[in-house]
């Protein structure tokens, strides 16, 4: 039996006795490249298939997954999850999965070129290497990483559903000195304009900006955050939209459903279907097909986002969201600003922060959190870079920082990578009176 | 598990050198969210990883197709880049010589999660939220999830390692939310032991919880802001913990000093030279050891075949060792200390941490509480983050309290201290006996790996400090 036949040997059985059964294989083969200081430092290579499987037993919700694709493998996970169930308690608030069949688009994110590119990477790493260098840039490190995907998707609702994408993704921090990087960041679905030299350029054009940063007097300051930081902090914004996070406490969208939750320039979408979406699919966990979705709709929190189940408990519609325990955003979408890139710096004082990391909360309800700048920090004054800085920290509140910004720009670019979970598409952002902190010794 | 290995390593024969790490691990687990239990689950992952190093060029790959086709195909893809890569490699990449093992690691549990059924599993996480709902004040989310692992693995190299280690995981993550009015604290904390269900006893899960919750409640209705003025600090074991992991465990990591994380997880201040100097008090003892029989971080041989040993990061004050793989120890000219570890068969080996824990000095917690005149105790926190490199780090106490002559007094409100890492070290005058661990997940590297560590130390005292 190959990996479908088992997928659908599983699906029968279990529907015998489960009120509903999801089975999803997925195949990914991924390569990253990894270089440090200007050298290849390694190669790597993925190959995974899984086989998951979730179940509804008389309201006892079981998960799991299949270990060898083979019948003997699958006729212990069908007993061991009846079993199992029989041994569990019911989830009181659950309200099953999406009746299907559903038509899909036929959209897909799906690249050959990126599928066959193999030991041709080495000269994109190359190509964003040496444009880091050309700007002025000593050293630098990062990835390239590209994969193929597919996926399956069965329910005992009638769902039997395929979907495929490709990825690319590049990140470079390029360094002048110890004190002085410059970060980048390069994400796609397709090859085609796919420009990691650009990436290496900006990287090291912000680390030669960066050269002799000095420390800052603690205070309130305008800020421009380039979009990758941005990112970062929409991503949480998309996590705390989840009814999981607002039920379990890992959201300060909390009751406040129809409440101004950011300023009335911002318009934030979760969207699935977005052209070049690394989190497009074309259909989320259960089989409802993606869709779009103003979670915040001029600074007014709308919705949050919702699977089958948790929306018929809140008496609403879903978002096309599942995950399955909780739902999830695929696409951060920031509707575009007003303020041109070009202009964005006209008559600014205040600081620019070009990347942030280590984004921790002292209480998720309130959303009081603070994150750290890092790579170029710029203090700019009347439109110019007036001095690198260094060693800050943004200390304040989430709710706050949404509410004070005072636009972002039209132009916009994709971001994902290691603080950015679910991509997201947005422009810079200019922020007024964040609170700005520092060691004290 | 051997046949696949034996084949895997066939295939790499003509590399300078090549390993084979395969696991095969099983987790059951159950969440409960405000007394409704969410799910259930249980899991069963089997794959490989190889590792070569080929003419100075070094590549992973990692595979649960483990038919050999599926083998053959994902090595020589992995042989094939690693080839090309040669184009963009000056510095062929080494390994420090190490002496290799053969042998049979098996820990067992003294309560084997077969031991405890599902319903009693439940009923557990139950008692303990009844626990908390009980309580005289509200606390109106509650996140309580439990998961129980085994873990089997065998690591074979070209040079004749031959390791296998089998055992067991037992985990645990709460997550309260107290409120009054419309206020609220929130503190989470996890457990991690390598060990079986004997370690739910260990924890004392129940009151440890209500205890907290008391004391979070008790904060947000009698808390006073921090006093402004420079302060004594005592900080206990949780926040010591934290701040050993970040600020010297981090930062002592070879492969950031030498440049290899700096694109995501960071370089560190601490540079190759720096060996043997003055980083804090001559009292500051701070410590790495991946031996400690049933501790989160466990192992006797890390993912590279080498034996693990203690290591002593700060010795008397100095920078003393760092941690180091084979590939870093042969950069710096010296033996690897076993500090290469990888979370799963999909990740390759890098230097991380195991058990990091500041060493006990010769007072008594009371003691050091009894001779502050004027302080701020901090016992346990929420937030925390640090730079990059290392240096500026912020911890934001969750149950803290006023000290006034010797005596713990009212609590205060979200005590936030930020301060240098030298800064840190050198203020402390007072270390207690009273060492206790934490479980951590520590995250590094591209692709993340979150790795199980643990972190702690006894009670100290940091004079002169300011808190926001």
């Amino acid at each position: 039996m190959n990996p479908e036949e088992i997928a659908r040997y599983i699906l029968r059985q279990l529907s015998k006795k489960a009120e509903d059964v999801i089975v999803n294989i997925d195949n990914t083969d991924k390569t990253q490249i990894k270089f440090v200081n200007n050298e290849i430092a390694a190669s790597q290579t993925w190959q995974d298939t899984s086989l998951h499987v979730f179940m509804n037993y008389r309201k006892r919700l079981i998960s799991t997954s299949l270990e060898k694709m083979n019948p003997a493998s699958a006729n212990t996970l069908v007993t061991k999850m009846i079993k199992f169930a029989e041994s569990s308690e019911p989830k009181s608030d659950y309200f099953g999965i999406a009746n299907g069949p559903f038509k899909y688009s036929k959209l897909e994110n799906y690249d050959t070129k990126i599928e066959n590119l193999s030991d041709k990477s080495i000269d994109i790493v190359r190509a964003g290497i040496n444009g880091a260098l050309e700007e002025g840039a000593k050293r630098c490190a990062g990835v390239l990483e590209f994969s193929n995907s597919s996926t399956h998707l069965l329910t005992s609702k009638g769902v039997d559903a395929k979907d495929r994408q490709t990825e690319i993704y590049f990140s470079i921090r390029a360094f002048l000195e110890k004190d002085a990087s410059g970060y980048s960041n390069l994400v796609s679905t397709k090859l085609t304009n796919f420009n990691a030299a650009k990436a290496g350029r900006e990287a090291g054009e912000i680390a030669v900006l960066a050269k002799n940063p000095v420390k800052l007097k603690p205070g309130k300051y305008h800020l421009i955050i380039d979009p990758y930081p941005f990112a970062s902090l929409l991503d949480y914004f998309g996590s705390a939209s989840s009814i999981y996070s607002v039920e379990s406490g890992w959201s300060f969208f909390a009751n406040m459903l129809g409440k101004q939750v950011a300023a009335p320039s911002v318009t934030i979408y979760d969207d699935g279907t977005l052209a070049d979406g690394l989190g497009t699919a074309k259909f989320d966990a259960e089989g409802v097909p993606s869709m779009k979705t103003a979670i915040i709709n001029k600074g007014i929190l709308k919705t949050y986002l919702h699977n089958t189940s948790t929306a018929k408990k809140y008496n609403t519609k879903t978002t096309a969201s599942a995950g399955l325990l909780s739902p999830e955003p695929s696409n951060i979408v920031l509707a575009p600003g007003k303020l041109k890139q070009e202009k964005l710096y006209n008559g600014f004082t205040g600081l620019r922060v070009s990347n942030i990391w280590y984004t921790r909360f002292q209480n998720y309800l309130t959303g009081d959190f603070s994150t750290i700048p890092r790579d170029g920090i710029f203090l700019i004054k009347d439109g110019e870079i007036k001095q690198s800085v260094k060693d800050i920290r943004i200390s304040d509140n989430m709710i706050n920082l949404f509410k004070s910004i005072k636009g972002t720009t039209k132009e916009q670019k994709q971001s994902s990578g290691w603080e950015v979970e679910t991509p997201v598409l947005c422009g810079s952002a200019l922020l007024k009176g964040i609170n700005i902190t520092a060691s004290v010794k | 598990m051997e046949d696949i290995a034996e084949y895997a390593m066939k295939l790499c024969r003509e590399c300078d050198y090549a390993e084979v790490r395969v696991e095969k691990s099983t987790d059951e687990g159950f969440l409960l969210k405000n007394s409704v239990l969410d799910l259930a689950s249980f899991d069963q992952a089997e794959g490989m990883a190889v590792r070569v190093l080929d003419k100075g060029s070094l590549s992973f790959v990692s595979t649960n197709r483990l038919e050999k086709d599926d083998v053959k195909k994902a090595v020589e893809k992995a042989i094939k880049i690693a080839r090309a890569s040669r184009k963009l490699i000056k510095e062929p990449i080494e390994f420090s010589e190490e002496k290799m093992f053969e042998d049979n690691i098996l820990v067992k549990a003294k309560k084997s999660n077969e031991s405890m059924s599902h319903e009693d599993k439940i009923a557990f996480l139950k008692r303990i939220d009844r626990a908390i709902i009980n309580l005289p004040f509200k606390v109106p989310m509650r996140q309580l999830s439990f998961s129980a692992s085994h873990e089997k693995k065998l690591f074979v190299n070209s040079e004749g390692a031959n390791i296998k280690a089998e055992f067991p995981r037992t985990s645990f993550l709460w997550f309260i939310t107290v409120a009054e009015k419309q206020k609220t604290k929130q503190k989470y904390l996890s457990y991690n032991l390598t060990k079986g269900l004997e370690a739910l006893d260990e924890w004392k899960l129940d009151s440890t919880i209500v205890e907290q919750a008391k004391a979070l409640h008790n904060n947000l209705v009698n808390g006073i802001k921090p006093p402004k003025e420079e302060i004594d600090l005592v900080l206990g074991p949780e926040v010591v913990g934290i701040t050993v992991h970040e600020s010297t465990g981090h930062p002592y990591e070879a492969d950031r000093i030498l440049g290899r994380e700096a694109a995501q997880a960071g370089e560190s201040f601490v540079t190759r030279d720096m060996l043997k100097t003055k980083i804090g008090a001559e009292i500051v003892n701070v410590s790495e050891d991946p031996t400690l029989e049933g501790s989160s971080g466990f192992y006797l041989y890390d993912d590279e075949g080498v034996k693990a040993r203690k290591r002593q990061l700060i010795k008397n004050g100095n920078i003393n060792e760092f941690l180091n793989n084979r590939q870093t120890a042969k950069t710096l000219g010296i033996k690897s200390n076993a500090s290469a570890r990888a979370v799963s068969f999909q990740r390759e080996p890098i230097v991380r941490m195991a058990n990091t824990f500041m060493e006990p000095g010769d007072w008594e917690k009371d003691e050091i509480i009894q001779e502050t005149k004027k302080g701020i105790y901090i016992k346990n926190f929420m937030e925390w983050n640090i730079d990059d490199k290392r240096y500026n780090q912020k911890y934001v106490g969750a149950e803290a309290y006023l000290i006034k002559n010797g005596e713990i007094c009212e609590p205060v409100v979200n005590p936030a201290i930020e301060v240098t890492t030298p800064a840190f070290y050198s203020a402390i005058n007072a270390i207690a006996k009273d060492v206790e661990l934490f479980a951590g997940t520590c995250g590094k590297g591209e692709p993340m790996q979150g790795i199980p560590v643990s972190m702690g130390g006894p009670t100290i005292r940091l004079s002169g400090l300011r808190v926001r």
